[in-house]
């Protein structure tokens, strides 16, 4: 045990070592280079620009596009046609784990200070842990709800609700919590539940093209409740301070910074993936906003109101997204649910 | 002539490419033949939105032309000052970028904007408008305005007024003048308006992806949806040759419409 | 016009209807004003706060080349589509065969065809020939599509050009480019310019194409303007706004004195 615990120091020890020394390395080599970034934009990308990009860009020289994280139709159609425009993407983590190798191409980079849990292909780097979280206008609601399944409720809580088109991330899970699934035999997915819960509440849902104007209505009134990621929530609530958040049963996932087979910066790149590899650089983005990391290491130094919305806060509250399932079944649930507010 | 070449390999070739994947292309769970033209049509959603895209595109139509006759009918009858400054409105309306017309509908008909707020003040319940078909409409109306009514402006101007006061002195009442010699007259102007404002309508992407919401979805919407989301190209372009054959066969039954109405006349 | 009592009632009425709609025409552009001065990211009105960053912000390279992209592309769009198209027009006024009927539709029907359905296509056929996100490809799109604002205009200066004049000149011995220069050009120079003033505008204005075509390192104003009202909510889309809103009102005021000033021929 104790034999164990001195080799894993050893090699973080040394990893660190040669990462640092990897870094000043490449500061050399990669002066005047270029890549291109793609995020997830609002107010996330803004913080990672401050946290991850610049400080990247001073110490090695590499300058710095950025741009909306694509589809994996884009990139796909990029790629038939050789012609690749991003070198990084912000991309769901089951997404990089079922197209690893293929669509993404495997990095060499120490992997030391990862969380293993989250750590689960080769190709990308796990970032930005976050949670569908339910927040609410509490000026709206006397009565608070107390998990995600409350959604559904209309009796108990009327009102316009807000989910955003194409993504279908969290609104199938908590569906099946209001019809009583219990977490651990929430996978595989029982489909046509779920959509026929979802079908009793479509009146009162306002679906929208982005979280930026989910997050927006929100803080204005437009809507009373959403299915959002934490960190909208969280800047809602620094507009209107009435947004509350409930955790319990949020769907919680985590995304993947990867490189696009076929891209065309890849060395720069791949120096940027070992970067945000490191725990320092990640925690810097949580300290920001907060988003859970993909390391592990000291815990973020949060003040209260950061405290409330970050997941890592109600651990033991979050149902965790297969990601295999997903993976498998992401375009299935696509049609279903674009066919069902379609009409 | 260069323009030919220039159209043929930079608009014709892409758009031809874009129809004919509809044959060529699939993704699951279409495998073959005219499955995507089925995937089309057989759905009942998407049967909804081609039915609610036409919908809108006349009701579009209907609307642009309502408003834009007594604009376009008053800029004739009004001192060459007041024309000027009708037409100048209509220009600032226009040359004001599509993007930020639209834009302006947002804040306008947001849950707390300014429309919602004098609807509270009168004492009725605020009501939801953005992200529903009569804010598609009221944006696509309010884009497709100018479009209606410079064509028919430049009809109405060229009807003799003489030909009015010729029926009048010859016993007809003013409102039957109106309707049984100026109306007439006037439709060619309606027709070119009503037909650049009903095609233009069908194919709007912007408008609805901004007022509009996925639940409330026009044809183009989807078209692109499943493009970005899913690179199903396959169903872009079966979606892109039922728009095309029904917006063709529009335009081919309103030509024979008038050449109908012509003959008659003639 | 006899002025009998119902008459001047129901043009009374008409007035009113016409004011109307004006104010429905233009007011809502300018509801945006206040919002370019809102202190939080957020299309609420009234702001809750005031601030005149979002004017300052218009200086960050993000805004400023999206801005210089769209007058370069515009620019070349209007003097590309004015040669294209006055070509065509030229040969289509001057030619009696069938074939230029279809000519015609072939140049009307980038208006007609839904504008998805050519952009998709143009998109994957210039992600092969390494057109997408360049100055080119920008222009060559939004010339497909304002080609027609140049040959309508021109087509019909052309059909009610008397064609005796060129050929006194050319017995008068000057030759086809001398023709062209002090007698054609002349006479159809305000329809060209006119034409290529709206494809200037038609491309200055354009999102859809814009869209696909747009990359990480190039796209213009529409492109910006598009992702700044949805994937961010910033109210600097306001600010650029209230200053189009201005430029819009004074062009279109300086261009209706200039008008009304000149004695125009075809104002009857």
């Amino acid at each position: 045990m104790k034999l164990r615990k001195t080799i894993a120091t050893l090699g973080l020890t040394t990893a660190l070592a040669l990462g640092l020394g990897g870094t000043v390395a490449s500061a050399q080599d990669l002066a005047g280079k270029t890549f291109v970034f793609g995020g997830f934009g609002g107010d996330l990308q803004k913080n990672q620009d401050i946290a991850w990009l610049q400080p990247f860009a001073a110490a090695t020289g590499v300058k710095i596009d950025q741009t909306d994280s694509p589809d994996m139709a884009t990139l796909k159609t990029q790629q038939e046609a050789s012609n690749v425009a991003l070198d990084v993407v912000q991309i769901e983590s089951s997404t990089v784990d079922a197209n690893c190798g293929t669509v993404f191409m495997e990095v060499a980079i120490d992997r030391s200070q990862l969380n293993p849990a989250l750590d689960t292909n080769k190709c990308g780097v796990p970032v930005v842990k976050f949670s569908f979280v339910l927040a609410y206008n509490a000026a709206k609601f006397p009565e608070a709800p107390t998990s995600v399944a409350d959604f559904f409720d209309t009796e108990k809580f009327p009102g316009i609700r807000a989910i955003r088109g194409g993504s279908n991330v969290g609104i199938i899970e908590s569906a099946l919590q209001a019809e009583g699934v219990a977490p651990a035999d929430m996978y595989p997915i029982d489909l046509d539940k779920a959509v026929a819960r979802i079908e009793t509440i479509k009146d009162s849902i306002e679906v929208k093209e982005s979280f930026a104007v989910i997050q927006d209505g929100l803080a204005n009134g437009e809507f009373d409740m959403a299915l959002v990621p934490n960190g909208r929530a969280f800047n809602a609530s620094k507009t209107n301070p009435d947004i509350k958040v409930v955790f319990a049963g949020a769907v919680t996932l985590y995304d993947n910074l990867a490189i696009p087979t076929g891209a065309k910066n890849a060395e720069a790149a791949t120096a940027f993936l070992q970067h945000v590899a490191q725990h320092d650089t990640q925690v810097a983005l949580t300290e920001l906003f907060p988003y859970g990391m993909g390391t592990l290491g000291d815990a973020p130094k949060l003040d209260d109101q950061a405290r409330g919305f970050f997941p890592d806060s109600h651990a033991d509250q979050l149902l965790m997204q297969d990601a295999g399932w997903w993976g498998a079944n992401d375009a299935a649930v696509g049609d279903r649910l674009t066919a069902l507010f379609a009409q | 002539m260069p323009v030919i070449l220039f159209l043929l390999v930079f608009f014709a070739y892409p758009t031809g490419l874009t129809l004919l994947r509809a044959f060529t292309h699939f993704d699951a769970p279409e495998v073959g033949g005219l499955d995507n033209i089925t995937w089309v049509l057989g759905g009942a959603a998407n049967r909804t939105i081609l039915i609610r895209t036409f919908t809108v595109a006349l009701l579009c139509t209907a609307f642009t032309a309502l408003l834009a006759f007594p604009y376009a009918y008053l800029m004739t009858k009004v001192s060459s000052r007041w024309q000027t400054v009708m037409m100048g409105l209509l220009l600032v309306s226009m040359f004001f970028g599509i993007l930020l017309r639209n834009f302006s509908w947002v804040v306008l008909l947001q849950m707390q904007g300014p429309v919602n707020d004098l609807i509270a003040a009168l004492g009725f319940d605020r009501v939801r408008m953005l992200g529903t078909a009569p804010a598609v409409l009221m944006g696509m109306t309010h884009v497709l305005f100018p479009f209606m009514a410079l064509p028919l402006y430049a009809v109405l101007k060229g009807i003799d007024p003489r030909l009015v006061l010729a029926a009048q002195s010859l016993g007809a009442t003013p409102r039957n003048a109106f309707l049984q010699v100026y109306l007439p007259l006037a439709v060619p102007g309606l027709f070119a308006g009503a037909l650049l404002v009903f095609v233009l309508a069908l194919g709007f992407y912007i408008t609805p992806a901004i007022l509009g919401s996925p639940k409330q979805a026009l044809i183009s919407q989807v078209l692109y949806q499943q493009f970005e989301t899913r690179a199903a190209f396959g169903r872009a372009g079966a979606l892109a040759i039922v728009l095309l054959v029904a917006a063709m066969a529009f335009v081919l039954m309103a030509n024979a419409l008038q050449r109908r109405n012509k003959a008659y006349e003639g | 016009m006899a002025d009998t009592g119902p008459q001047t009632a129901s043009s009374r009425l008409l007035k009113i209807l016409c004011v109307l709609i004006a104010l429905w025409l233009v007011l809502p552009l300018f509801i945006i004003v206040p919002i370019s001065f809102s202190g939080e990211d957020s299309f609420s009105f009234p702001p809750r706060t005031w601030t005149l960053a979002r004017y300052a912000s218009l200086a960050d390279p993000a805004w400023t080349s999206a801005v210089l992209n769209s007058l370069a592309v515009a620019a070349l769009v209007a003097v590309l589509s004015a040669v294209l198209g006055t070509l065509a027009a030229f040969a289509i006024a001057r030619s009696r065969s069938g074939v230029m009927a279809l000519v015609r539709a072939l140049i009307l029907s980038p208006q007609v065809v839904p504008i998805v359905v050519f952009g998709l296509g143009l998109y994957l056929v210039f992600l092969r020939w390494n057109m997408v996100g360049t100055l080119w490809g920008f222009v060559i799109a939004h010339t497909v599509l304002a080609v027609p604002f140049v040959v309508i205009p021109v087509s019909a200066a052309l059909q009610t050009f008397d064609r005796s004049l060129e050929r006194a000149s050319a017995s008068l011995g000057a030759g086809p480019m001398a023709t062209f220069r002090q007698v054609t050009l002349p006479i159809i120079r305000p329809a060209v310019l006119s034409g290529a003033f709206l494809a200037f505008l038609s491309s200055f204005d354009e999102v859809v194409l814009a869209l696909f075509l747009k990359s990480p390192s190039y796209y213009t104003l529409p492109v910006q303007l598009y992702r700044r009202m949805t994937d961010t909510i910033d109210p600097t889309v306001a600010a650029v706004a209230t200053l189009e809103l201005c430029l819009v009102i004074a062009g279109v005021v300086i261009a209706l004195i200039l008008q009304s000033r000149r004695p125009s021929p075809d104002q009857s």
